[in-house]
């Protein structure tokens, strides 16, 4: 493989390169500088990509609605209204894509509330990981741990049990929060805390957490890149 | 038999896996229309189809797959039906300046503006391995294209990219295989 061959199979699946491909990288400095570029415009290619995804109406409206224009707009306008009226607190108190994308994300894993099984230590270490997170103290047993896909990357989601019950964890290391926004929204309550240059939302479905037991587990979390 | 309790688990299904898909189906969607208001019609009307074809999708895990084919689809049925105009990059770049730059600093805002630049038949294929971790093979066959015609599009995105920023281009060959 020549210095064109492997830039062009670089430059077009640059994390799926043959065995040939990354030998040649190996012996040519100024192929891996390039393979090193490339990876590296592909970080940032995805987080431009990431770009905020406005509030939604509910799944449920969408099944139902008639599939006419005027009815979709009519539906539309009322929902939009609906939410204006009803939700203007939580707007004002919540940068709502974020929290938004959270209470969303909730609402899709609905039996993760229910887990009575702690977590093994092996599958927790694999989702803290994969979200480059780590705990410097555990804050608890987790009942619940997931990996998921949120917002572009994948994010850590844990359930934490409390004397108070389940409490939801997503560890955001690519979202940038600057000061602890709580939130109210369809029988999530919660908050999204600044953790270092990223966040971490914690939901509850009923009484606020303590806001020391907040805080303990903000403190807890340190990113690993 | 379908009783009133398959129906509503049906829908408790459909709606738990619409409100986690539509971050994604959304950001797909506006890439492939660089709009948030069409981006949005397209959501819409991806999970009205979805929700009246809920009953064809065997497979959940290959929910996300076919969601984005059901958009792919009503962008392209959008687009026909609205007839838009040939789009002016610039001016819809500027039209879309709060979504391409909400919020993030300026080196973010410039990377939208060049992605968006971008042509569709090479955005769209970045788009799905950058954001979504498609496979090529699995771009291939989502755009209804060989997977060397995929690799060559993929490469001729980054390196516009690369131009545009400065960075060393590769000689971008010939024709698409």
């Amino acid at each position: 493989m020549n210095c064109l061959e492997f830039r062009r199979a670089a430059g077009a699946d640059p994390q799926h390169l043959t065995g040939e491909a990354l030998e040649h990288a190996r012996g040519c400095a100024a192929c891996a500088r390039y393979l090193a570029e490339v990876r590296e415009l592909d970080v940032r290619i995805a987080r431009a990509l990431a770009v905020p995804v406005p509030e939604g109406r509910p799944a449920a409206a969408v099944a139902t609605v008639t599939h006419t224009r005027r009815r979709y707009l009519a539906l539309a306008a009322s929902v939009l209204a609906a939410i204006g009226v009803g939700l203007v607190g939580w707007l004002a108190l919540a940068p709502p894509s974020l929290a938004a994308d959270v209470v969303e994300h909730m609402r899709g894993e609905p039996e993760s509330w229910d887990s009575h099984t702690p977590a093994s230590d092996a599958v927790l270490e694999k989702a803290m990981q994969r979200g480059d997170a780590w705990f410097t103290t555990m804050p608890g047993r987790f009942m619940y741990v997931q990996s998921c896909w949120f917002r572009g990357h994948y994010v850590p989601h844990l359930v934490l049990e409390t004397g108070d019950g389940p409490v939801t964890l997503l560890l955001l290391r690519n979202e940038a929060v600057k000061a602890p926004t709580d939130f109210d929204e369809g029988g999530y309550r919660g908050v999204l805390l600044p953790v270092n240059n990223g966040a971490v939302a914690i939901v509850t479905r009923g009484a606020a957490l303590s806001a020391e037991l907040e805080q303990r587990i903000a403190a807890a979390i340190q990113w690993t890149s | 038999m379908i009783n009133a309790a398959d129906g509503r688990d049906d829908r408790q299904r459909f709606e738990a896996l619409s409100a986690q898909l539509r971050p994604e189906l959304y950001r797909f969607a506006f890439w492939l229309a660089r709009d948030r208001a069409i981006a949005e019609d397209v959501v819409q009307e991806t999970l009205l189809r979805a929700w009246r074809s809920w009953g064809n999708l065997r497979d959940a895990g290959a929910a996300k797959q076919w969601l984005f084919t059901i958009a792919r689809r009503e962008h392209a049925r959008l687009y026909e039906r609205k007839r838009f105009e040939t789009v002016d990059v610039d001016k819809l770049i500027t039209s879309e300046a709060p979504a391409l730059a909400a919020g993030d600093e300026r080196e973010v805002e410039d990377l939208r503006r060049a992605i968006a630049g971008l042509e569709d038949d090479y955005r769209e294929p970045l788009v799905l391995q950058v954001l979504f971790g498609y496979s090529t093979q699995e771009i291939a066959s989502h755009m209804g294209l060989t997977q060397g015609a995929v690799l060559t599009r993929l490469f001729r995105a980054r390196n516009q990219l690369r131009k545009q920023f400065g960075l060393e281009a590769v000689d971008d060959g010939g024709d698409e295989t």
